[in-house]
């Protein structure tokens, strides 16, 4: 769904109240945020949960905010995003500080991370590729911030403006912070291939 | 040729991901930074399979779940009761909240003050700025008590007004005889309603009524002796000129009618003589009791001076 559709879809719920047009927005987003759930818990029924917790919110109050495509986007990540930290302090769960050493021994969370994984890799000039479960785990190895900013300018694929109105940074700030994120993942990559 | 130098290859890196974020294709990227190809690809790989971490997808059961968990938590809200919705609305205008405590805490202060004030004027006597206060508020008491209760409150009220009638008598001060006059009359008006209410014991009204005219009769006493008509007091040095004057022409009709009586009513005349100097001084005693009383109590020069005139004036027996 394009930026134009999203918008007309917001329009039409708010002047009708019609569910159709907001399922529409909710499958649109609904991967998104799932995915979103599961990459910093690393556990399907707690992020099933939780994105079910996400949309609820977001019919609750979709009537009482005035929204467009972009903005839409930036107001439920940041739902996820609170979500999310009221998760980790109700259970004291915080995925920095839980190891991650029973998730890369063949443990069935990633292995279904591997059967949802599309292969549609393109093949460099070397033809070599990190392994996901290694990515995933230098991932979560990151500081809180490093890990939202990598999870939405790369997996997510979203400009540093909206990534700047989710984490209240600037974006210079962010771009600093993102080539850090970058270099870390790439030494704890090493790391890991030489340990 | 190339450099191996870290600074040079961070900044390299930080060029040429800033040229992929600008949009500009990979291929593109690779050649402009052809020499560092090699560790570029190293990024390449992460952000790519960052990419592939994107194709994460749930279920189509969990996307139909979620939907029937969000209509039925609709449903749900719709019957919250009205009482939560109102904490609700609360809670978003906090602006009714910041007058409302600033009205309470204006409100206790001034009825803490008021209550304050009408404690202080308790102990306040006729004349005294707290007393209007006190009087008010025993006003008010009789307003709002039932018919029932209201003997106790003016035997209360009765007690009262002779304790302040008392203090004020036995004060050495300037005494207003207004005043005093208006005390003796709520007094008899206490009594009167007491009476009404027959909140009397057996004998607590005769006594009381004793006690009364005792009063009466001190402040008679106390108005000839310390206040002409208008309040104003009489010097005591003039006074005791007067009670000398007094007893000495008594002394003087005593002694002429000794000299006319037989010898056997010379005695009765020294007896009548001592028996009137007794009172006198009795009387001047009691005054001069007061007086050491009031001078103890008040810095007033004058009020020294003249007990000091008086124990020199005393009339010896």
């Amino acid at each position: 769904m394009d930026e134009k559709e999203l918008n007309s879809c917001i329009k039409k719920y708010k002047n009708n109240g019609d569910t159709f047009y907001f399922e529409k927005i909710y499958r649109h987003f609904l991967s998104k945020i799932y995915r979103y759930m599961f990459l910093k818990i690393l556990d399907k029924e707690t992020a099933e949960d939780l994105t079910s917790e996400v949309f609820i919110r977001v019919y609750k109050n979709l009537n009482k905010v005035n929204l467009n495509a972009i903005t839409i986007k930036i107001w439920i990540y940041k739902i996820a995003k609170n979500l999310l930290t009221d998760h980790f302090r109700s259970s004291r769960n915080m995925q920095n500080v839980k190891s991650l050493d029973g998730y890369l021994e063949g443990d069935k969370e990633l292995e279904t991370i591997g059967s949802m994984l599309v292969d549609q890799r393109e093949n460099f000039s070397n033809g070599n590729q990190f392994k996901n479960e290694k990515l995933i785990s230098a991932l979560n190895g990151l500081p809180e911030t490093q890990r939202e900013i990598i999870f939405l300018r790369y997996v997510e694929g979203m400009d540093f403006k909206s990534i700047s109105l989710i984490l209240n940074k600037s974006e210079i700030a962010l771009r600093a912070l993102k080539f850090r994120a970058l270099e870390n993942i790439k030494g704890k990559l090493i790391n890991q291939v030489l340990g | 040729m190339r450099i191996n130098n870290k600074a040079i290859n961070d900044k390299v890196i930080k060029k040429f991901l800033n040229l992929l974020d600008k949009g500009y294709g990979l291929e593109y990227c690779l050649e402009k930074f052809s020499p560092y190809r090699k560790d570029l690809e190293s990024y390449l790989k992460i952000l790519k399979g960052l990419e592939n971490l994107g194709s994460i997808k749930n279920d189509k059961k969990l996307e139909e779940s979620i939907l029937e968990k969000i209509y039925q938590s609709s449903s749900q809200t719709d019957k919250i009761p009205e009482a939560n919705y109102d904490v609700a609305r609360m809670r978003v205008r906090p602006t009714f909240l910041k007058p409302a405590i600033v009205f309470l805490s204006v409100f206790i202060f001034f009825s803490l003050s008021f209550a304050g004030t009408v404690y202080a004027s308790e102990s306040s006597l006729p004349g005294e700025v707290l007393y209007s206060v006190k009087r008010t508020y025993e006003d008010a008491q009789i307003v709002f008590t039932p018919y029932s209760n209201e003997g106790k409150l003016y035997f209360n009220f009765l007690n009262k007004r002779i304790l302040e009638a008392d203090t004020l008598l036995n004060k050495n001060d300037i005494i207003n005889e207004e005043d005093i006059e208006n005390l003796l009359g709520e007094i008899d008006y206490n009594y009167g309603k007491c009476l009404e209410h027959k909140s009397f014991g057996k004998n607590d009204g005769e006594r009381i009524g004793k006690h009364i005219n005792g009063l009466r009769e001190t402040f008679q006493k106390r108005c000839g002796i310390n206040c002409n008509f208008n309040g104003q007091q009489v010097n005591d040095n003039q006074y005791l000129e007067q009670q000398k004057g007094n007893t000495n022409q008594n002394m003087n009709q005593q002694q002429g009618n000794n000299n006319q009586n037989p010898e056997g009513q010379t005695g009765s005349g020294n007896q009548n003589y001592n028996g009137q100097q007794e009172s006198n001084s009795q009387n001047y005693n009691t005054q001069q009791g007061n007086d050491n009383k009031g001078s103890g109590n008040t810095d007033s020069i004058g009020q020294q001076g003249s007990s000091k005139v008086n124990k020199k004036d005393m009339p010896s027996n």
